[in-house]
């Protein structure tokens, strides 16, 4: 009974969550609303590349600062070689000596680490010797289109502005778990772009964060432990009441994961990081300083993953797997004769059997899903075609169960080992 | 420098959020109303029906009482029809009350216990009156999660019915109701594990297998050749 009401509540909840960002969205007009640019509108830039075992992709994100639309002596290049294992050192030292008459325009740097200290580290040294007005976090995997940062730049004029974001695309959509992610993208970007309307932007990713230093230095860089620094940058900037912009109109573009347990493995520790960041931060929630973010953005992303556990524990279990199990056992003495129980089940059924209640709540759950598909394929100006079609269809049954699964882990990972960080 | 100001809640939107959340959810909580009015409706007229046919077949049988087997057919071929519809909408009802704890259902259950007791009985007598092949099966069962096979057997027992249509009565018993005439026939077969299926006056307890009810109810059948009793 209780949890028939827990059913119900989360039903409530979640439609009352699509349906007020589906308002924000209806109401607002979401392209980029320009900057107003004054004439000193080209600040200095400090591009960090902090590089892990990167030896494949590094290059192309270096190539990718360089032929952004920016003048090189405006631009400084700082490559943090965090102790990769691989052949990444060789890698960019072969490329800086050989491309040495075309880099001589560029403010280059090259940190390399001794030991593997983690990528805030990387950053907060990086931080120490750029001279850039504007710091930029662009992963070693991920590759910046070239008018990205001019599109940037501008809206640092407003002081208040600490972090603008571009929208990030996949490089490659090839296989399942990377059409699947496609879609994701898409909407997460979407999503985040709309929820940056009422200034509830809850992680800086690392594709391309451009922050100003000045703010940066002020809140005291990047956090060194923790999984998800870029999520604890956005909450201290929020705390601080800073603001964060999201852009459609620029891009950056990255890999992912291209096997369905490599994208499980990066969600859940993204969504532990966010479980422990959000803990961390608990003091902002239903905090009235924060409006609109701390009154209701951080309470839904944490009643989003409850929302997603509890799905997966008893709608999951309760009303799927446990049937089915039932249903194969119960059909196993039978021999799995389908074919003649179906004609005693045809002969049975009536239209009062289907539960149009239940119909009804999916329908409408399904169909904010399909708008959010919809809107974020015309809003990021990606073209509809018949494989993102079939990507979307697949996206949409399969995702939600995705995630549950990612969130038992997260939960089943914490539960296990609770000392380890927190 | 940071300017101190203040952040905004947007309460208006959410006000007009929760106002169409709760629109959406009244729509969902009506259909979902009249769902459960309209299979109440639907039960309670069948249950009806079932209870004049039953009226039908008792006149019937004490008018061919005596009559030594003449004008059988129509008694028959009405009573295979009555049990048979009557528990497809047994099945039903257990499908509609999943979840449900009304009132209103527990006395329409209790009326198809009843009815199905009633025919039970009948089809017994028929078998004096009307020398036939009919096979009568009592199957006692629970809705609770304590009784694990019970669905196992149902399965097993509308696997039999496709096979052997008419000839196959069944007639099912929830032992958890709270019904004296239940308890009255659970005490006389002595049940004491669930499910229990009686096949003519033969107990079979806790789960039984298909090859072991068909062996017994080929017994029945003589004169109709079935594949699967040969």
């Amino acid at each position: 009974m209780a949890i028939d009401l827990a059913v119900w509540v989360m039903y409530f909840v979640s439609i009352y969550f699509a349906v007020f960002w589906m308002t924000v969205i209806l109401d607002n007009k979401i392209k980029d609303i320009p900057a107003k640019k004054s004439k000193k509108a080209i600040p200095k830039v400090s591009v960090t590349i902090p590089m892990f075992n990167e030896e494949n992709s590094v290059i192309g994100t270096i190539e990718s600062v360089l032929g952004l639309n920016y003048p090189a002596k405006k631009l400084q290049i700082i490559l943090v070689n965090d102790c990769s294992t691989d052949n990444t050192h060789n890698v960019v030292q072969n490329f800086l000596k050989e491309n040495k008459t075309r880099l001589k325009d560029f403010d280059i740097r090259y940190i390399n680490h001794k030991v593997n200290s983690g990528k805030g580290v990387a950053m907060n040294n990086a931080l120490k010797i750029s001279t850039g007005d504007l710091f930029v976090c662009l992963d070693a995997d991920s590759f910046v289109e070239p008018d990205a940062l001019r599109k940037i730049a501008p809206y640092f004029e407003d002081e208040n502005v600490a972090s603008v974001l571009p929208l990030m695309k996949l490089k490659k959509v090839k296989g399942f778990a990377l059409n699947l992610q496609y879609v994701e993208y898409l909407v997460n970007f979407f999503l985040k772009k709309v929820m940056g309307l009422l200034d509830c932007i809850h992680v800086t990713p690392g594709p391309f964060g451009v922050y100003s230093k000045k703010i940066l230095q002020k809140v005291g860089g990047f956090d060194t432990d923790n999984l998800t620094e870029d999520l604890e940058m956005a909450l201290r900037l929020q705390k601080r009441n800073y603001k964060i912009i999201q852009l459609i109109g620029a891009k950056v573009f990255t890999l992912a994961p291209e096997k369905m347990k490599g994208w499980f493995n990066q969600r859940n520790r993204w969504y532990k990081g966010t479980l422990i960041n959000l803990l961390n931060y608990r003091g902002m929630f239903f905090n009235k300083k924060y409006g609109e973010f701390g009154m209701f953005h951080l309470p839904m992303v944490l009643s989003a993953a409850i929302i997603s556990i509890f799905f997966a524990f008893f709608v999951m279990w309760k009303h799927m797997i446990k049937p089915l199990l039932g249903k194969v056992y119960d059909l196993s003495f039978i021999n799995f004769d389908v074919v003649h129980l179906s004609n005693v089940w045809v002969e049975r059924f009536s239209f009062l059997d289907i539960n149009y209640m239940i119909l009804f709540f999916t329908f409408i759950i399904f169909t904010f899903g399909v708008a959010w598909v919809v809107y974020a394929f015309k809003y990021t100006e990606e073209t509809f075609t018949k494989k993102g079609l079939a990507s979307t269809a697949m996206f949409m049954v399969i995702y939600p169960f995705f995630l549950s699964v990612v969130w038992l882990g997260v939960v089943f990972d914490l539960a296990r080992g609770k000392k380890q960080k927190w | 420098m940071v300017v101190e100001k203040k952040r905004q809640f947007f309460w208006k939107r959410h006000i007009l959020a929760f106002v169409i959340t709760l629109l959406i959810f009244s729509v969902g909580i009506l259909l979902g109303s009249k769902l459960s009015n309209d299979r109440i409706e639907f039960t309670k007229t069948d249950i009806e029906r079932q209870q004049v046919e039953y009226e039908s077949l008792q006149l019937q049988l004490l008018y061919l009482t005596g009559q030594e087997g003449k004008n059988c057919e129509v008694l028959l071929n009405t009573l295979e029809r009555n049990i048979y519809d009557l528990e497809n909408s047994r099945i039903k009802l257990e499908n509609y009350i999943q979840g449900q704890e009304g009132g209103d259902y527990q006395t329409i259950k209790r009326d198809y216990m009843l009815t199905e007791i009633r025919y039970w009985l009948l089809a017994n007598e028929a078998k004096e009156v009307c020398p036939n092949d009919l096979a009568t099966v009592l199957y006692f069962y629970e809705t609770t999660d304590s009784c694990f096979d019970c669905s196992a057997q149902g399965y097993i027992l509308t696997y039999l019915k496709s096979i052997f249509g008419d000839k196959l009565l069944v007639f099912s018993l929830d032992v958890n109701f709270n019904e004296p005439m239940v308890q009255i026939l659970k005490e006389n077969y002595e049940i004491e594990e669930l499910p229990t299926v009686i096949v003519g006056g033969k107990v079979f307890s806790g789960l039984t297998k298909k090859e072991e009810l068909i062996n017994e109810l080929c017994l029945f059948y003589t004169d109709a050749s079935f594949d699967v009793c040969d």
